[in-house]
């Protein structure tokens, strides 16, 4: 049992003073002010500092394209062809990557992490934490979304796709709603399973899980705006659950977003403006997004922006007009909810994941250090 | 008519031997500083600006601002000129647009002045940074669109990324050998033709002659170069012609920070944060301007704008402090300016400089804390909320 007491506690929703968190078997049991330390347990000095939970990543390539490796190493995109939900992000992660270390150093305690945005249905994203005694304990669950993208599609010279991309928007779309058409069909039973060959039943029965709302869709959506309604189209027609991911011009529709209940994944914050698409990249909408009542996260992109900077990320959407508390949700308990996790992660209660982080200040701050940051109850990492 | 401005400060960081004044004024008259001091006499027309935190306007000495326009194609690199990978006769000052929405975002962050580079940076869809050998000629320019130098130095790059961007064109040299020997027979080539020892009519004589400076030691080499043994093959190169070399990047310098201080070269770290793409930027931390800092390394920390945005430049010095960098100011002020070349017009408040001034409402390196004015040649450039 470890007690971490006498710090500021920010859950984040609630701010407690002097308080204290108890955590057992790798679980919060308690979460308060005042509370009754037991005499076995060990004690965290957290006086004079900030406690927050660890923080979440909700989109990242964190193992997939390893630190310090270039193109040859990357295992982010696929040109297997467009429609490719069977290959699995853990089938590519290397967990031995010094990206884990580097990124646990800045507080973040766990990881969406999946395939790249090369097709327009990827494969299967899979949830990570950031340690684990064992590197097979570090991931938490290999089957956490299926990863789509929209915008037109390129191969790269020379590659033959088994099946042609789309190369306009609509045909992106297109090729998605084709696919989801068949997996609804596949559930209903129109389709007969043993009709199919192996391939084509091993992706209609990750779709499934799609269709039956068991898993979210992580779309990616960085162009343009129109795109955006396209995605709410899908949403919409198949009934899925989903995620906004990067969600660059989103703060244009934010109400349309509120009103939907799609949570967004924003970011990465300080890209290189250098793309075609590029002028609706805005520090700015993720404060726009919260204040309109979207569930906002903010991702880093790994390694666009290295992961240990997501809270950095949060701290520049702060300069750039987020409330600071919102801040801190956007990188805890709204991108845990939004990756479904909610119920293990994102916030200090009685019943959550031990993760926390200890820092030297408020966390918005760029000059507050990470002091340590604890994972299922154990030291992760300490300064 | 005299035009002034006054400037009250709580706190006046001078970076000059008046040091930090509080509760200080300086009075700008025509576009340069006239007076600094607690107390100094406003002339009644002067028109007065308050602020808390008073600095140098800052300075980022390595960009592609205005060379490499934002929303361009990531399939065309501007900013390089891919028909001649040794083109050290271009000049950046020819192909830059003023009007650049870049120039607005540098004010907004306090930045008053950079050194332009060609060339062009790596961006997340790029698979090599777009470099050659050199690319040509940088220029320091003023955010206000007035240029303080139009030829500062040559640029040039070595190691990997030229290597590869070659590659990918089929133009040799396509190993570290091939380039720094190029360098070398270019550099070699222009001693001779400064001893005429070749003849006037020399075909290549333009590019001889934009080497010539720096043999003269008129203006330095600004050179990309990330790892200790690129660093080291242009230190040997630049013993061997005595020319003086600014390492850009530099993302291994802390490793030989001792050496570099010792030889008085100088270091253009940055962006700090940036992705560790390629085995080039495996050791990149923000550690590195501490390390460089406590060994007596002349540097500074820049933005490469657009890799990381240039209006962030003190979220990249900023990070450093909270890793060991004791004084950030100074590198992207005073040290910025020494190495573009230009502290006898920019980075410092003293009488006789530019009146080139940024004011902040709190600590200028803690990310909340926002410009409240930028000033450029004693006008208001910019005014933040």
């Amino acid at each position: 049992m470890k007690a971490v007491i006498g710090g500021t506690v920010l859950t984040p929703e609630r701010t407690i003073e002097e308080g204290t968190v108890l955590i057992q078997d790798g679980k919060i049991i308690s979460v308060g002010k005042g509370i009754k330390v037991p005499e076995e347990a060990e004690i965290i000095d957290a006086h004079g500092k900030y406690v927050t939970p660890g923080f979440v990543d909700g989109h990242s390539h964190l193992g997939m394209v390893p630190d310090g490796f270039d193109w040859e190493d990357s295992d982010v995109n696929d040109y297997y062809g467009p429609v490719t939900p069977h290959l699995r992000a853990i089938d590519g992660i290397n967990l031995y990557d010094s990206g884990f270390e580097e990124t646990l150093s800045g507080g973040v305690t766990t990881v969406y992490t999946g395939p790249g945005s090369s097709n327009s249905i990827g494969g299967i994203g899979a949830i990570v934490k950031t340690y684990g005694r064992t590197k097979e304990e570090m991931v938490i669950d290999d089957f956490a979304s299926v990863k789509m993208a929209l915008g037109p599609k390129r191969t790269p010279e020379g590659s033959k796709p088994k099946t042609p991309y789309p190369t306009t928007r609509m045909g992106t779309v297109a090729t998605i709603r084709a696919a989801l058409t068949r997996a609804r069909d596949y559930v209903d039973r129109r389709l007969e399973p043993d009709k199919l060959d192996n391939e084509e039943r091993m992706m209609m029965e990750i779709l499934s899980r799609l269709i039956r709302r068991e898993v979210p869709a992580h779309i990616h959506t960085s162009n343009m705006p129109d795109e955006l309604f396209a995605v709410i189209r899908i949403i919409d027609e198949f009934n899925i659950r989903a995620t906004m991911d990067h969600g660059f011009g989103s703060e244009l529709i934010a109400e349309k977003l509120a009103e939907k209940n799609i949570p967004v994944i924003y970011g990465p914050l300080m890209m290189a403006k250098k793309s075609s698409g590029a002028k609706y990249i805005s520090d700015k909408a993720p404060g726009i997004l919260s204040s309109k009542g979207v569930k906002t996260s903010i991702m880093t992109d790994h390694p666009v922006i290295p992961g240990k900077y997501l809270r950095l990320s949060a701290a520049v959407a702060v300069r750039n007009g987020m409330a600071p508390a919102e801040a801190l949700k956007a990188i805890t308990r709204n991108p845990a909810e939004a990756i479904g996790i909610g119920e293990r992660l994102g916030g200090l209660e009685q019943g959550k994941d031990g993760d926390l982080v200890l820092l030297s200040g408020l966390p918005m701050k760029i000059k507050s250090i990470v002091e340590m940051v604890i994972i299922n109850g154990e030291i992760a990492y300490h300064l | 008519m005299v035009n002034y401005l006054a400037i009250e400060g709580e706190e006046i960081r001078t970076f000059s031997e008046k040091g930090v004044i509080r509760k200080g004024r300086i009075l700008i008259k025509d576009g340069k500083i006239a007076k600094v001091g607690r107390e100094i006499d406003i002339p009644a027309s002067a028109k007065t600006v308050a602020g808390e935190v008073v600095v140098p306007g800052l300075i980022d000495a390595h960009t592609h601002l205005g060379i490499c326009p934002i929303e361009s194609s990531d399939r065309q690199p501007p900013g390089v000129d891919a028909s001649d990978p040794v083109s050290p006769h271009l000049r950046v000052v020819d192909g830059l647009n003023p009007f650049d929405e870049g120039f607005k975002d540098a004010l907004s962050g306090g930045i008053t002045t950079a050194v332009v580079s060609a060339g062009s940076p790596l961006s997340w869809a790029m698979m090599v940074e777009a470099v050659t050998i050199m690319p040509g000629q940088n220029a320091v320019v003023k955010m206000n669109g007035r240029i303080l130098n139009e030829r500062s130095g040559v640029k040039m790059a070595v190691g990997e990324h030229p290597k590869r961007f070659l590659e990918s064109l089929k133009i040799p040299p396509t190993t570290r050998m091939g380039i720094i020997s190029v360098i070398r027979s270019y550099l070699e080539k222009a001693k001779l033709y400064t001893d005429k020892e070749i003849p006037e009519t020399e075909k290549e004589k333009p590019k001889l002659e934009a080497i010539i400076p720096l043999l003269k030691g008129e203006y330095p080499a600004h050179i990309h170069v990330h790892t200790v043994r690129d660093i080291l093959s242009v230190l040997r190169l630049s013993e061997e012609y005595m020319f003086n070399p600014v390492l850009v990047h530099a993302t291994e310098s802390h490793m030989v920070a001792e050496k570099l201080a010792e030889r008085k070269v100088s270091v253009v770290f940055g962006p700090v944060i940036f992705p560790r793409r390629g085995r080039e930027l495996m050791n990149l931390t923000a550690k590195t301007p501490g390390l460089l800092e406590e060994k007596g390394v002349l540097f500074t920390i820049s933005t490469d704008h657009p890799a990381s945005p240039i209006q962030y430049l003190l979220i990249n010095v900023g990070l450093a402090e909270a890793e060991g960098l004791r004084d950030g100011l100074r590198t992207v002020t005073v040290n910025a300016a020494k190495i573009a070349g230009v502290f006898d017009r920019v980075g410092n408040i003293e009488p006789g400089k530019d009146g080139d001034i940024a004011i902040f409402d709190g600590d200028p390196t803690e990310i909340d804390s926002k410009v409240t004015y930028t000033i450029v040649d004693g006008s208001i450039e910019y005014r933040g909320g």
